[in-house]
């Protein structure tokens, strides 16, 4: 084996914290070093995606927590409830108040800490739920990202679904490919991924006009809103105009931006992916919160 | 459970540890998790783990190494030198914030191969448990990229990974090689006793106690025999064996 050189400390700070009511919740705080901080930025809070811990997928919160620390922002990154590195609670409620009590929790924390008030909550799948419905009722949530979260089909969607879906290629070729591969890629007998089984879980979506008055609620309010979709959730989403199909009211708005990766998967597996979603995000972020 | 940031400053390891919640033995219990490919799905096993091993009484710390999970570093910056090196300053730290003398370690599929190279370069060790262990680096790389074709059949536009990448990570030409070439047949720990813990028909891992026992070290195998034990850690399913966990903890608590 060979050595390998370690790079010098980077220019921001991270701190393992325990914090909640209970005590029983995890987290890490990572901090822009104080000559790069922006003071008064809001604070960014990222919980699990599904049951994943506060790492995220490919350690998709990590990555983004130091990237949005050399751009001038804090982070924290935490395990709700009974998921990860935290522990349960003991209040009998349901699963989505469970979690809102938990971001509760992290915004009493980042107050206390870092004398910060202001959120932006970053969440994806069916993280977004808790999300959504924290950002919906706390004022102090300036900012929402939602990675493939609430998604309905559109007369639209179904549009694009009949005219284009039999004459892309890549359909075809990904069939070719999974019947090769599961007849006869000697290699990956016996491995079987998840993705190939039934889903495990079903969301409960809010009816859409619910969602979208909530929507106006929020960007009324000043809550920058920013989605990103990818190709992977072709079930329900297929095309970057999709977003104001299902909420035609915010097309107009300078305060909802809409993404669409349609060569990206869900959870966001490839490097490159990863890299083009955290820059975006960076991005962002500076965009709307980096003036005082 | 205590979430905390240790090591030399440049290279700070995120490790969490378990307290005992019974009456406190002498002796800390490290966990080593696999490589970042299988740290996600191992999380959960390894988090059950420390829980019970608290509830016996003894201190656990699971840590990530270096480059991977909320330990510092870049995932392009994984190395096994140096994850091998986390491995003894996370035993140091054990020990410390312990207050224990003696260190035993349990690793999980490479986390095993880890921490048996570890306490074959001088890593004080009282008990070394390896749970289904990689023996040998080539086939385990040909299968997480059986696992990696598998996984992304799936996805409409697909490429492929880039020569670089392996499920989702970094996987440079010197990890690549590095992993490639591992051995556990050619390394041989010290350790007070060795305990492979394993699923059933795994010829690899009866050849490797074969190996510790010639080498006269105090070696045996233990079978797993449930639906859980499986060696392909990318199915969840083997992450939830009861069985294989108590199967640890007990040969831990032998004396």
């Amino acid at each position: 084996m060979t050595a390998v050189q370690i790079k010098p400390a980077p220019a921001y700070r991270e701190r393992a914290v325990r914090f909640g009511a209970h005590g029983g919740l995890v987290g890490v705080i990572t901090e822009p070093s104080p000559e790069k901080a922006i003071a008064g930025a809001p604070v960014v809070l990222a919980a699990n995606v599904g049951l994943n811990h506060h790492v995220g997928p490919y350690r998709l919160w990590v990555d983004t927590a130091r990237q949005l620390a050399e751009a001038g922002f804090a982070t924290l990154r935490f395990d709700t409830a009974g998921l990860g590195d935290s522990e349960p609670r003991r209040e009998t409620v349901s699963d989505i108040e469970r979690a809102v009590l938990d971001f509760g929790d992290a915004a009493k924390l980042v107050d206390e800490r870092l004398g910060a008030k202001r959120l932006v909550l970053m969440s994806l799948c069916s993280g977004v739920d808790a999300a959504h419905l924290v950002s919906v009722r706390d004022p102090n949530v300036v900012g929402a990202v939602f990675l493939d979260g609430y998604a309905y089909r559109t007369s639209g969607y179904k549009r694009r679904y009949w005219t284009s879906r039999w004459l892309q290629w890549a359909r075809w070729r990904r069939f070719i490919r999974r019947r090769w591969i599961y007849t006869y890629a000697a290699a990956t007998k016996g491995v079987r991924e998840t993705g190939e089984v039934d889903e495990i879980f079903v969301r409960e979506y809010p009816p859409l006009e619910e969602l979208a008055k909530q929507f106006d609620a929020m960007v009324e309010r000043g809550t920058k809103l920013f989605f990103a979709y990818t190709g992977e959730v072709d079930h329900s989403f297929n095309g970057k105009e999709q977003l104001f199909e299902m909420f035609p009211r915010l097309a107009s708005s300078k305060a909802v931006t809409g993404e669409y990766y349609h060569r990206a998967d869900h959870v966001y597996s490839f490097i490159r992916d990863r890299r083009v979603l955290m820059d975006r995000l960076v991005a962002w972020m500076r965009e709307n919160f980096a003036a005082p | 459970m205590n979430p905390v940031y240790f090591g030399p400053s440049e290279r700070q390891l995120y490790g969490v540890y378990h307290p005992p919640r019974a009456a406190p033995r002498d002796l800390g219990v490290l966990l080593c998790y696999p490589a970042p490919q299988e740290y996600m799905r191992t999380h959960w096993a390894m988090r059950r783990l420390a829980t019970l091993l608290s509830q016996r009484g003894f201190h656990a710390l699971r840590f990530d190494y270096y480059a991977t999970g909320d330990s510092a570093g870049d995932s392009n910056e994984a190395a096994l030198d140096i994850w091998n090196k986390d491995i003894g300053i996370a035993a140091a730290e054990l020990k410390d914030m312990a207050g224990v003398n003696h260190v035993s370690v349990v690793g999980l599929r490479l986390g095993a191969t880890l921490a048996a190279k570890a306490a074959a370069e001088g890593l004080a060790v009282r008990d070394l448990v390896r749970w289904e262990p990689v023996v040998k680096g080539g086939p385990y790389v040909d299968e997480l990229a059986a696992i990696a074709v598998r996984k992304f059949a799936r996805l409409l536009y697909h490429d492929g990974e880039q020569a670089d990448e392996l499920i989702g990570f970094p996987f440079p030409e010197q990890l690549a090689r590095d992993t490639r070439g591992l051995d556990l047949l050619s390394v041989t720990p010290k350790a007070k006793r060795a305990v492979v813990v394993s699923s059933t028909g795994r010829a690899d891992h009866q050849q490797l106690v074969d190996h510790l026992t010639t080498s006269g070290l105090a070696a045996k195998r233990v079978e797993v025999r449930d639906e859980a034990a499986g060696g392909g850690m990318q199915r969840e399913a083997a992450l939830l064996s009861m069985a294989a966990l108590q199967t640890i903890v007990r040969s831990l608590e032998e004396q």
